[in-house]
């Protein structure tokens, strides 16, 4: 028999070996929960504005300060404590990248981006999107912003070319209090990717593990994500190569992004 | 006569662009049901066939409003996921929005000696490359498509393909001397 005949004969077989049982769809949001939710907050926003009023006619003038405090102070999460009581699901104040190599994260961390690299909007994000265990991710990219937005675009799954030679910082929540030698064993398999060891290594000076990976078993290149716990959270710090048929984006080296995983530093 | 499901489905898919829960379901359960042999063929029915086909719904679930053309919903969806099956780059896989149960079916060919030779010389090759192959040799799908759908040239497709069989056969070679 034709070898494609062979292989019509495996495929046919594989897609007959599984049948659905169940398809389980979410309901979609109301489109009046966000009316609602903006109806709530302004509600709160009056009463709140109204209880400032009476005080100060009253002579109380504390009510409104402390107010505004609150909601400075929990909208950037504590990066470098390691207590695990921190919350983490409040959102993050999105910032741009400061001036020069430094990148201060407002997430709570620094990495040193050499020269062409900068942080990117569209792949980046602050607060918890679908998935509520994945808080935030920053991604660095040497792709001007409409190279990016045409990566992007070009692929149906939202991701692919333009994560093509980037660094990545990403922060979860640390459901399982597990220590990142753990966490990193346990997620090898979520990168897509043949992890080809998981071991023990320092992160900025903490404990955390190294997972090194690549593409197919015959790759000679090879990438790694490192991985550190952080209280309640984890981070994980990695850079994206290309196969073959991919095409790197100009100005980025795989030097450069170990460079910038390398330089990750917690906010002291 | 013939064209009354493809009306069918039309109406649904706008009724889903619109808002309509019960259609967004149908359209779902519907496109599980067509796209798991898709999935089964290129995880090589594996279990993570399921992955792949809760990951593509959910991507559909989430841009169905962008779909243009409500008629080209099906292709569309092998699109996705296809693109989903060669991209391993799912460090940022989200979790998915939906998600699907399937059962295991005994298959007679699940145990053939020639076709675990050519079931282990196909996973050794490149995803992109086992992509192409479901798609031509499988689902019958012309060059000129699958290289569309790959994002690939029609050229580049072929070659592809070429090579693909030549490493076919020097594995199943080198098997059958072993």
């Amino acid at each position: 028999m034709a070898i494609e005949d062979r292989l019509e004969e495996l495929f046919m077989n594989d897609a007959n070996n599984r049948r659905v049982a169940s398809v389980n769809v979410p309901q979609r949001p109301s489109p009046w929960r966000g009316v609602a939710a903006f109806a709530g907050a302004a509600a709160i926003v009056a009463i709140a504005l109204v209880a400032v009023i009476l005080g100060l006619r009253g002579g109380q003038q504390a009510a409104a300060p402390t107010a505004t405090a609150t909601a400075t102070a929990t909208a950037i999460p504590s990066a470098t404590s390691s207590a695990p009581t921190v919350p983490t699901s409040s959102p993050v104040k999105s910032s741009p990248p400061t001036v020069g190599p430094t990148y201060q994260s407002t997430l709570g961390y620094s990495v040193e981006l050499p020269s062409g690299w900068r942080r990117s909007e569209l792949q980046s994000f602050t607060t918890p999107r679908d998935d509520p265990n994945s808080l935030a991710g920053e991604t660095f990219t040497t792709r001007t912003p409409a190279d990016e937005a045409e990566a992007m675009r070009r692929t149906d799954t939202g991701v692919g070319p333009a994560l093509i030679y980037t660094a990545n910082v990403s922060l979860y929540r640390n459901t399982r209090n597990e220590t990142a030698l753990a966490y990193a064993e346990r997620q090898k398999g979520m990168f897509g990717l043949i992890a080809v060891s998981v071991e023990p290594t320092t992160v900025d000076g903490r404990v955390g593990a190294k997972t090194t990976l690549k593409f197919t078993q015959a790759d000679t290149k090879t990438s790694y994500a490192l991985t550190v716990a952080d209280g309640d959270r984890i981070w994980v710090i990695r850079y994206f190569l290309a196969q073959p048929t991919d095409q790197v984006p100009a100005g980025a080296t795989e030097e450069g992004l170990r460079s910038i995983v390398e330089s990750f530093k917690f906010a002291r | 006569m013939a064209t009354a499901p493809q009306l069918d489905e039309r109406s649904i898919v706008l009724a889903a662009q619109e808002g309509d829960a019960d259609a967004l379901g149908t359209l779902l359960r519907s496109l599980g049901e067509r796209l798991l042999p898709l999935a089964s063929a290129l995880c090589g029915g594996t279990g993570e066939a399921d992955t792949l086909l809760g990951d593509t719904l959910s991507r559909v679930y989430e841009r169905i409003g962008d779909l243009r053309e409500p008629e080209a919903i099906t292709s569309w969806s092998r699109r996705v996921m296809v693109r989903k099956f060669i991209d391993q780059r799912r460090w940022f896989k989200r979790r998915p929005r939906v998600s699907i149960d399937t059962v295991e079916v005994a298959t007679p060919l699940g145990t053939n000696a020639e076709q675990l030779d050519l079931r282990n010389a196909v996973g050794k090759l490149d995803r992109r490359d086992r992509a192409l192959l479901v798609l031509h040799y499988w689902q019958r799908v012309p060059i000129a498509e699958c290289a569309r759908e790959l994002d690939i040239p029609e050229g580049t497709a072929k070659s592809r393909l070429n090579a693909a069989l030549r490493r076919l056969r020097r594995e199943l070679e080198d098997s059958n001397g072993n």
